[in-house]
């Protein structure tokens, strides 16, 4: 990474992995420059990416999050991990990285089927995804330089 | 012409990612969310495609989907790229021997994408060659094959029984069973004796 890298206004405000030290990961809530490298610097696919991310993915995400919800609230200690499965995914492909920590965290206690312990993690995978939300729906988000 | 790309995923997102990228690199992407229908557009297409194949899904996975597809063992088979987010080595055998030509781990590099579709374009490309092949040399043989049955000959006029009970000369056999192109000349023995004037000793 660049000297120049450290002191982008990208740094503070995307959390972006730059200047990261040891056991920060999970502060960075979207990591833009792995998720420009993942879609080969392609500018346009990068800004339809981005577009999209702003409502259809954010959508996505909370749509699979009440339906993990609800999953709990009936008990399926399987569909819960299915869930939390699929949650994981598309926290991963769009480079949210605080979120996908979270929801790793989260599958990890639906492996052991144990959902009266999992209220934490699933509160925490909550508050990841309002930060991804709130952080994606700040003025200028997608309009700032790659 | 664009080959045709089926993308199975459920995630939205992920969907419209592959969509639009396999679009813009050319290919004709048809897009379904389970894999129930997953499996009905590959069993319902008149040619081998690509399909990218997400493992979790509602209803069929990808890998139930590889293993329905590939027991069709008499119509040609579909290249089958498996996307997932399990990379343990057991997930990794598991899609494979269900039938998977290739497996990606998600989150997916879109340059690593490209690259193993166009590796299962050749490969594509190269099967239906092969059997195109197959399928002329197929023609060959059944005609070899006609030609090889006893041919009732007469033995005074030497014209040949054909098929239909007809008695044909030698050349009217050869045009009809082996497709024979034929050129009219006359040996030396016949040349002499037609027109020996020609001929000399």
């Amino acid at each position: 990474m660049e000297d120049s890298d450290k002191n982008s206004p990208l740094d503070a405000t995307t959390g972006n992995a730059a200047g990261l030290k040891k056991g920060q990961r999970a502060t960075v809530i979207l990591d833009l420059s792995d998720l420009t490298d993942r879609l080969g610097g392609d500018r346009d696919l990068i800004e339809m990416f981005l577009e999209d991310l702003k409502v259809v993915m954010m959508e996505e995400l909370f749509r699979q999050l009440a339906e993990l919800r609800a999953h709990v609230d009936r008990g399926e200690a399987d569909t819960v991990q299915r869930a939390a499965h699929s949650l994981k995914g598309s926290a991963a492909n769009l480079s949210a990285t605080a979120l996908y920590d979270a929801v790793c965290e989260l599958e990890d206690w639906t492996k052991l089927r144990k959902l009266e312990q999992i209220r934490n993690p699933l509160a925490k995978v909550e508050q990841e995804l309002e930060r991804l939300r709130n952080f994606v729906a700040s003025a200028g988000f997608a309009e700032r330089p790659l | 012409m664009a080959m045709k790309v089926l993308v199975a995923e459920d995630d939205k997102s992920c969907r419209n990612l592959l969509d639009v990228a396999l679009s813009k690199w050319g290919y004709e992407v048809t897009k379904v969310e389970d894999g129930q229908k997953a499996l009905a557009v590959l069993e319902n297409s008149d040619e081998a495609m690509l399909a990218i194949l997400d493992w979790l899904m509602p209803g069929m996975d990808g890998v139930e989907v590889c293993q329905q597809v590939r027991k069709h063992t008499d119509r040609e088979q579909p290249y089958l790229i498996l996307l997932t987010m399990r990379g343990a080595k057991v997930d990794v055998l598991k899609g494979l021997h269900s039938g998977a030509n290739d497996y990606l781990i998600k989150p997916f590099d879109l340059e690593l994408l490209r690259a193993r579709v166009e590796v299962g374009q050749r490969v594509l490309v190269l099967q239906n060659s092969l059997s195109e092949r197959v399928r002329e040399l197929e023609s060959a043989l059944s005609k070899i094959r006609a030609l090889q049955t006893i041919v009732p000959v007469c033995s005074n006029c030497r014209r040949i029984r054909m098929e239909s009970n007809e008695w044909k000369h030698l050349d009217e056999y050869l045009i009809e069973q082996a497709h024979a192109k034929v050129s009219h000349a006359l040996c030396p023995e016949c040349a002499k004796k037609l027109y020996p004037e020609f001929m000399g000793d």
